[in-house]
């Protein structure tokens, strides 16, 4: 439950133990490297010895993903896309590429002879469309370019003109000598002689809204060389089919192999892209970096255990250099790490605000959907993704969450009466006697709710803040900082608690002017910031300026109330739509009822899960983090593994 | 006539709260939601940042039904028991109550989402610059909240 400790380090390793460091480090995510700088360095000549294999091999993913077999979206949750491999697997994959390689090389073979037989379809294709243009010219087309004359096909697309009239007057206008056969009324063919040239015949036809065409190749007419071309076709495209079916079967062979392939290969190449950063002297390589402290003794034990000769120092940080930040919780409040880290990592000093914020983040999202029946839907949808489905790690992080989420929902909407928008006077008794709060009738009790369960977190927060600052060696100032503010409002719940008659201390007067006395301890605490006077006079009267932020922070927790109201109001409009179909619509009625009701609450709770998410989140974002945590982290990012299609078993 | 002018003055009370309170709201929202795909164009990663950041315009239109609830129901229209009477002096009350939280809602609601749309260019060129857009754009909500808090002053202070 905290921001895991870094160290700073420098790793010199034997050049020929390089991998076995990296695949160490790797599998443990435990070290994030930097640029090294050296004296009497050179950069490392290593280089990633699958460079040319690792493109081929995700060329070939990426070409027989198109092939895969579909499988429906139920089955491909149910069985996941990873395979499991140990260790040893692993190693002998990476050392003998030899299969890989083979099945590549056949692939690259299926690719060469579907590109080749694809562009004959193309060609063929445009030819087939070419031969069916002069398919009506009753002329062989050895016939077309003789010694002494060229036929051209001219045709167009004016609906009204007369193009062999046109053609007739303009090639008789251009005194050259012709010959009209005329196909259709706007299609013809014109012999000329062979001194007129194609530029100038194209010119005199687009005159006349004419396009020549250009001239098939073959012997016999255009209709018959179109059958021979249409069989031809039909065989290409036959042959084309049959590469395809070698591709799909292809896939369901061998996408797998190259899938693990392609994953395994991506860890070498991000080793060797740590390389990069590296530099070398004559028999060792040189890594800076960061390295998870809580995993340097394993990692150690792990290089000794493989005899890699690599030694680890710490180096000291330069001035102001802040290390990147990760944070580790327990497996009970890690699911809430999704909140955290939506916000960004906190500063490396600060505190890890998950497990403070776990518990609010739950209630606040149970206030903000109040309601029975949604929570237990997305409990049921949670367990069904934790127990059927084989999903990711994030995936199975944030199904986590939703469980959470959904029991607190199920709890807040007992207390609160919430069920699917149903009217809580004709529910049981027994569900009505749990009822504590009733948001619609009397919405003022649970707006001071809100309002207190903020006062409580800011409060929350300004403790927080008196740690944090005592972790960092700074308690005196964490205590004059927040003390006073704090004095402050336990004096104004202690006032109102007198006021209302739930207290009998002190008399609301005597708490008054105790917090007369609060706001000049606030004042004089922070008039010692400044070095000059008039310093420590800005800073004291900026100081009073806090309880504006402070009163803002409480306010904007009523947003809680609100959530909660729209989630119940629109179950409830979905109820009365359904009503009014069931009832105004003869014999289908009950059934559009039923349909009206299970699409509008799947809409409501959609709408109400993401906006309950989102306010419960910015709760903690803006209202509470700001009250502890002083900076922004860069988020450790270690040489790791993305498992995406294996899982790492034990041997 | 009396009774049912003065429940009107309540429900155009209740009606502006929520109205200009929505209505800011959808105008932040879409100039920060504008942003925000401009960004997930390049960026598809940063959809949960940019999610949180199109939200947070958001909070006047949930302040608005915060006001028009407490409206309808300290005037007693909602969790009465049906036999109201509301005179139009104090249905103007109401009326005037409403006013602080459905124009602050509305322009602060307008101008944060301009913030906000600002502060999601922030993150798209440094994740980590995720906190200071948030403090940035919630400076702006500062006067809706204010406005929650006048209206709430008027509606305890109403004279019936």
């Amino acid at each position: 439950m905290s921001v895991v400790p870094m160290q700073k380090v420098r790793v010199v390793v034997h050049q020929s133990d390089v991998d076995a460091f990296l695949t160490t480090v790797q599998r443990g995510g435990a070290m994030e490297f930097s640029e090294t700088t050296a004296d009497q360095t050179v950069p490392p000549t290593m280089e990633f010895p699958h460079a040319q294999l690792f493109p081929r091999v995700q060329h070939a993913v990426g070409f027989l993903e198109l092939y895969s077999p579909k499988m429906g979206l139920w089955t491909k949750l149910r069985k996941g896309t990873q395979s499991r491999l140990s260790e040893s697997v692993i190693l002998n994959k990476i050392q003998d590429t030899d299969v890989v390689t083979s099945v590549v090389e056949d692939l690259e073979k299926i690719q060469v002879e579907l590109a080749e037989k694809t562009d004959r379809v193309r060609v063929l294709e445009e030819q087939h469309e070419l031969l069916n243009m002069w398919s009506k010219l009753p002329m062989k087309l050895e016939y077309l370019h003789t010694a002494t004359t060229t036929t051209y096909l001219v045709s167009t697309d004016a609906p009204k003109a007369n193009l062999p009239e046109q053609i007739h007057t303009a090639l008789t206008e251009a005194e050259i000598l012709f010959g009209i056969t005329t196909v259709s009324e706007s299609q013809v063919a014109v012999t000329v002689s062979k001194e007129t040239s194609i530029a100038q015949f194209t010119k005199l036809a687009e005159s006349c809204d004419g396009v020549v065409h250009p001239t098939p190749d073959g012997t016999e007419t255009a209709e018959v060389e179109f059958v021979k071309v249409s069989q031809l076709l039909a065989k290409a495209k036959g042959e084309v089919a049959l590469v395809h079916d070698q591709a799909e079967h292809f896939a369901i062979t061998h996408l797998k192999t190259l899938h693990i392939a392609s994953e395994i290969l991506t860890w070498e190449r991000d080793r060797y892209t740590a390389v990069d950063s590296a530099v070398a002297t004559q028999q060792t390589v040189v890594f800076d970096g960061w390295l998870n402290a809580d995993k340097r003794a394993v990692i150690e034990t792990e290089l000794q255990k493989k005899n890699v000769a690599a030694v680890i120092s710490e180096v000291e940080l330069a001035e102001d250099e802040q290390p990147p930040v990760n944070i580790q919780n327990s497996p009970f409040i890690q699911p809430f790490e999704v909140v955290t880290r939506l916000y960004g990592m906190p500063g490396y000093k600060d505190l890890d605000p998950t497990v403070f914020l776990a518990g609010f983040f739950f209630l606040f999202f149970g206030l903000s959907l109040t309601d029975v029946g949604y929570g237990v839907f997305l409990m049921a949808v949670s367990a069904m993704i934790l127990t059927l489905f084989q999903v990711a790690p994030v995936v199975r992080t944030f199904a986590k969450l939703l469980l959470f989420m959904g029991l607190s929902s199920a709890l807040v909407g007992l207390l609160f009466g919430g069920y699917l928008g149903i009217d809580p006077e004709s529910l049981p008794a027994a569900l009505r006697a749990i009822q504590v709060f009733d948001p619609i009738g009397n919405p003022l009790p649970v707006f001071y709710l809100a309002l207190g369960l903020g006062v409580f977190q800011v409060m929350v927060g300004m403790v927080l803040k008196i740690y944090s600052d005592a972790r960092n060696g700074q308690l005196m100032n964490g205590i004059l900082d927040q003390g006073p503010w704090l004095s402050m409002f336990f004096l104004a719940i202690a006032y109102l608690a007198t006021v209302t008659g739930y207290l009998d201390i002190l008399l609301p007067a005597q708490l008054i002017n105790l917090m007369y006395v609060g706001v000049v301890v606030i004042v004089i605490a922070s008039g010692r910031k400044g070095e000059t006077i008039l310093q420590k006079a800005q800073s004291a009267a900026l100081s009073l300026y806090d309880s504006i932020g402070y009163f803002s922070d409480i306010l904007s927790y009523s947003r809680l109330l609100a959530l909660g109201l729209a989630t119940t109001a629109l179950a409830f409009a979905v109820n009365l739509i359904a009503e009014l179909v069931s009832g105004s619509v003869p014999y289908l009625g009950p059934v559009l009822a039923v349909v009206v009701l299970i699409i509008g609450h799947l809409f409501t709770l959609a709408v109400n899960t993401l906006g309950a998410f989102i306010h419960s989140a910015r709760l903690q974002f803006v209202e509470f983090f700001g009250k502890f945590i002083a900076g922004t982290g860069k988020e450790f990012k270690p040489l790791h593994r993305s498992e995406q299609y294996i899982t790492v078993t034990d041997e | 006539m009396e009774s049912l002018i003065g429940t009107g003055l309540v429900f155009a009370g209740a009606a502006i709260a929520a109205a200009l309170g929505f209505s800011g709201s959808a105008i932040g929202m879409g100039h920060a939601g504008q942003a925000a795909a401009g960004v997930l164009g390049e960026k598809p990663q940063l959809f949960g940042k940019m999610l949180l950041m199109q939200a947070l315009p958001g909070s006047q239109g949930i302040y608005g039904l915060v006001g028009a609830f407490l409206i309808l129901n300290f005037s007693g229209v909602l969790g009465g028991d049906g036999s109201l009477a509301i005179d139009a002096a104090l249905g103007l009350q109401y009326l005037m109550a409403g006013i602080p939280i459905g124009v602050a809602g509305y322009f602060s609601g307008m101008f944060q989402g301009i913030v906000a749309a600002s502060g999601i260019s922030m993150i798209a060129k440094d994740e980590s610059n995720m906190g200071r857009a948030i403090v940035l754009s919630v400076m702006v909500e500062t006067w809706a909240i204010f406005g929650v808090l006048i209206s709430f002053i008027l509606l305890i202070s109403i004279a019936g």
